[in-house]
């Protein structure tokens, strides 16, 4: 009893009392102490590399959110951002030259304008809400109308490395100049390819200067190939060739060898 | 013989890491923490559960414990905010009609005694257990708090959030029907 209990019920205290009561279950306590066992074991702290791990994919889901909605013309500057890198170093060669290179300035300098709101996210980008006011700020800049994004890059651009305005032309007329250039250059590596791959002509006759080495499978191989591909003379000419040099080579293996048509139009011309 | 370490002290080493400490307070306020989850609710498991959320929020609370009040009054809140809260998710008025203050014959108890658990008190407890069980909420709180948690009527008047007049008074009419109780049932 104490200064708080009226006297007046003691005799129910009592009664109340002598119950001694219920406990909780062992394995109830069990549990609980577990339990405050755990909390105070390092093991049961997060992770120190977790924090990192989640700053680092947030960084990645905003670059990406960012590239992905960049308009394509955007997605044009950032690819050619390492040629134009390149091109920087040749600048002042040629007046051609220097027209691309003040182009590629010009597109250099929008990519460091990207990079810039992607560094932006880098830094304040720690929650997936801040994306959205980042990418918010990102749109007006991609929205810019060419002119002035033009003028603003030649603000930026090295004076050495920007063409005077006659010898740069409007930015849109160049690129087109610059991806015409590029597919010129690759059609003339085309057609160097295709000048220095061996014809079909001359794939027979690589047909025909292996006859002593090559199997006959390998023979019957390159004739089927050439009448396939729609050169019914030039196989039939391989064929006859081949069984005039290996007479060990019946009607019956070529037919069960050869297409049905070309084994009946070779026969049909016999 | 040294004094017990009061119970801050052990929860203060239990927010620094010393596990130890925790089993000491757990072992010294398992009973009636207990009891007094068991005596508000309508079953054993009900009660098991609910008990074992206060523990753990007293371990996921632990960093923020400060020594400023008595351990007791801070864990028997979390209890009883824990029993209102039941009540309050299953949408069960918790009896506190006000006549509990003013009529000592007021009986609207929330709480009642699974008839299996009855059966394992015999006579006089039984009717007591059952007293408490009808007592109105409030007055079954002040008694359990004091009778439970050793709480002092500044301590029952702290975490019920009323007068210590009033947290007085309920305790009186409390009393005043469990004696009732007995009496019915020596009669």
């Amino acid at each position: 009893m104490t200064e708080h209990d009226d006297p007046e019920f003691d005799d129910v205290r009592d009664a109340y009392r002598r119950d001694g009561g219920e406990l909780p279950d062992a394995a109830l306590d069990q549990r609980i102490l577990a339990a405050a066992q755990r909390a105070t074991e390092p093991a049961a702290e997060a992770p120190h590399w977790r924090p990192g791990l989640a700053v680092a994919a947030v960084v990645v889901l905003s670059a990406t959110l960012v590239l992905t909605m960049r308009p394509p013309e955007s997605n044009e500057s950032a690819t050619s951002a390492p040629a134009s890198a390149q091109t920087q170093a040749t600048a002042e060669a040629s007046p051609a030259e220097s027209a691309r290179t003040a182009d590629d300035n010009l597109v250099a300098a929008d990519v460091a304008e990207e990079s810039e709101v992607v560094d932006t996210i880098v830094v304040t980008g720690s929650r997936v809400s801040q994306d959205a006011s980042i990418d918010a700020e990102h749109r007006p800049v991609a929205a810019k109308s060419e002119p002035a994004r033009r003028e603003r890059a030649l603000e930026r651009a090295p004076q050495s490395m920007v063409a005077s305005p006659a010898v740069a032309p409007d930015l849109p007329e160049r690129r087109e100049q610059v991806a015409a250039t590029e597919l010129d250059a690759e059609g003339a590596e085309e057609v160097a390819r295709q000048a220095a791959a061996p014809t079909e002509p001359e794939l027979l006759g690589i047909a025909a200067a292996v006859d002593a080495a090559a199997p006959t499978d390998v023979r019957v191989q390159l004739i089927i190939d050439t009448w396939e591909r729609g050169d019914a003379d030039a196989a039939l000419k391989a064929l006859d060739d081949l069984v005039a040099n290996d007479e060990a080579l019946t009607e019956t293996e070529l037919k069960a060898q050869l297409p049905e048509a070309l084994f009946l139009t070779w026969r049909e011309r016999e | 013989m040294d004094a017990p370490e009061p119970d801050e002290a052990l929860m203060t080493r239990y927010r620094n890491g010393d596990a130890a400490a925790f089993d000491v307070l757990y072992h010294r306020h398992r009973g009636g923490l207990y009891r007094f989850v068991l005596r508000q609710v309508t079953s054993k498991a009900l009660a098991d559960e609910l008990y074992q959320d206060v523990w753990m929020k007293l371990i996921d609370a632990r960093d923020r414990y400060e020594p400023t009040a008595r351990f007791t009054t801070w864990l028997y809140r979390m209890a009883r905010n824990r029993v209102i809260d039941h009540y309050r998710r299953s949408a069960v008025r918790i009896a506190d009609d006000g006549r509990g203050d003013t009529d000592p014959d007021s009986v609207a108890g929330g709480a009642s005694s699974e008839p299996e658990r009855q059966a394992e008190l015999d006579g006089a407890m039984a009717s007591l257990a059952a007293g408490v069980a009808n007592l109105p909420e409030p007055q079954r709180t002040a008694f359990l708090l004091r009778e439970e948690g050793g709480l002092d009527l500044n301590d029952i008047a702290a975490v019920t959030g009323v007068t210590p007049e009033t947290a007085k008074s309920r305790l009186r009419y409390a009393l005043a029907k469990l004696r009732k109780s007995l009496e019915a049932h020596h009669d």
